[in-house]
């Protein structure tokens, strides 16, 4: 823009500033650094806060000095060869491409084995943040990461299917991905893809042993840290961070759910094969032996409400956003819940939205209402967990949107 | 038998040229001010705060303030074409 700027920095997000220098090609362009955090200081507090910063603004837009050499640009080889896999893994992770745990070596003919599920070229570009100056990744580099993840050529149309819905505005991976809530990126598939790729959709759907799941998780958080350098020191800034970032893939069990799937509960509802994406920073369980309905949702809207008053996610604090309306609200059921909600006054989904709009946003002495912009906007995921009556509430990072894309089928 | 793979990070970039640092104001001048706030609570509290110190050291000739649609996307273009039209510096906080 060419016009002379002071930026302002908390010194608690100079990393992903400094990155986004170096991105840039300007790795000493200064910045101003006041401490973390702002948000909290009263009048007096931000007025004796600028008094340190205005001679460093002044001198920022008056004295510009040339900046420091750009950073290097050296070359990278686009293959690296190895004595063996173990060197491989051990050079990997060493250079941080990993997510810690050991990975495939992405060897040329695994990867061209993953590209040829696909009739798209291997140099489209599939997703790009704008917000990081132009990082992206292409059909290619996503197989490359699948590849690492343990993802069989099967898998990746999904994982395709997934990164695209991830490159939608609305669902504003950018945001997500590098704030200091450390926000998880949870995949929901929906379809018949569910039974060819053997996803789990029973007990012990949410965690670790099932290859497919958490193979195709595995892969989308590679690409989020290895190509859109969601990584701590670059653009990742979680304060806690979570587990469910190694990669997070559910499966709904769909010939079982009392209600429409999710990918079907929508404005646009996409029915058959179909992946969608919701960013979610903390999760609650709501365990609960009542046989009554009501009761149900009454102790869901309450777990739920107490949780988000203490989060952020209430009114006061996060209906100031322009992705209020459409933020989704998801709840992960099980069984018996689903069982008792559907026979007892709410098998029409309508209903079950609209009552827990109504516990989540009805007035209360002691709970500010959560930041819901309407009934459409409560999802439900039926799993087939049995035993626990249990459902689980998925906190949503409050400003973005889910995203459902569909799954085109396996090419060749 | 040795294995060859293949890179799963971006390349290093070229260097852009577009990326230039903009030159300093003159000290005889008069200026437009643009405040570009991130939407973070106290960011256009403090930018104002700044802004207002700033007018005390030199010649402003207006300000105008500007918020992000939401702390997480980019400002709006519209804003964005507005401040190359007819500000002269900017200030911008705050990455909280």
């Amino acid at each position: 823009m060419g016009k002379p700027s002071v930026v302002v920095v908390a010194d608690a997000l100079t990393g992903p500033a400094d990155a986004m220098l170096r991105l840039c090609g300007m790795p000493h362009y200064p910045y101003i650094v006041t401490p973390f955090p702002v948000g909290n200081l009263n009048g007096d507090e931000i007025e004796a806060r600028a008094d340190t910063m205005i001679t460093d603004v002044v001198r920022l837009l008056f004295d510009r000095a040339t900046a420091g050499p750009a950073s290097e640009t050296g070359a990278a080889d686009d293959q690296l060869v190895y004595d063996d896999a173990f060197e491989a893994i051990d050079d990997y992770t060493v250079r941080g491409w990993t997510d810690g745990l050991p990975i495939v070596p992405p060897t040329r003919e695994r990867v061209d084995a993953l590209l040829r599920t696909t009739t798209r070229p291997a140099h489209e570009v599939v997703v790009e943040l704008t917000t990081r100056d132009g990082l992206d990744a292409t059909v290619e580099q996503i197989a490359i990461n699948a590849a690492m993840a343990g993802c069989r050529p099967a898998h990746f149309p999904l994982v395709l299917a997934t990164v695209d819905a991830m490159a939608d505005p609305r669902y504003n991976l950018h945001a997500h991905t590098a704030t200091m809530a450390g926000a998880q990126q949870l995949v929901i598939v929906n379809g018949p893809i569910r039974h060819r790729l053997a996803l789990q959709t029973g007990n012990g759907a949410l965690g670790p042993g099932w290859p497919a799941n958490n193979s195709i998780g595995r892969a989308v958080r590679l690409v989020i840290r290895n190509m859109l350098r969601s990584v701590h020191g670059e653009f990742d800034r979680a304060g806690f961070s979570h587990p469910g970032r190694f990669g997070w893939c559910i499966a709904e069990d769909d010939e079982n759910s009392r209600w429409p799937v999710l990918a079907e509960q929508g404005p646009s509802p996409v029915p058959g094969d179909a992946t969608s994406v919701y960013a979610t920073v903390w999760q609650s369980s709501i365990i609960n032996h009542d046989r009554r309905a009501r009761a149900i949702v009454d102790e869901l809207a309450l777990t739920v409400r107490t949780a988000c008053h203490a989060n952020w996610l209430h009114h006061d604090a996060a209906a100031d956003s322009s992705f209020y309306e459409g933020r989704p609200f998801l709840f992960v059921t099980g069984r018996e819940h689903a069982r008792v909600l559907s026979r007892d006054g709410f098998a029409d989904f309508a209903d079950l939205q609209a009552a827990l709009y109504d516990g989540l946003t009805r007035p209360d002495t002691a709970l500010r209402p959560v930041a819901i912009a309407g009934p459409a906007q409560v999802h439900f995921v039926y799993v087939h967990a049995t035993g626990m009556q249990q459902t689980w509430f998925f906190a949503p990072f409050q400003s973005h949107n889910m995203v459902t894309r569909p799954v085109p089928p396996e090419f060749g | 038998m040795t294995i060859s793979t293949l890179r799963p990070v971006p390349r290093p970039r070229a260097s852009d040229p577009t990326h230039v640092r903009a030159g300093a104001l003159r000290a005889d001048g008069s200026y437009n001010v643009a405040l570009v706030a991130n939407g973070k609570p106290n960011s256009m509290e403090l930018l104002d705060a700044l802004a207002s110190r700033l007018a005390s050291r030199v010649d402003v000739r207006e300000v105008r303030r500007y918020r992000k649609p939401s702390v997480s996307v980019a400002p709006a273009d519209d804003d964005m074409a507005e401040i190359a039209e007819w500000a002269h510096a900017v200030l911008t906080a705050v990455g909280d």
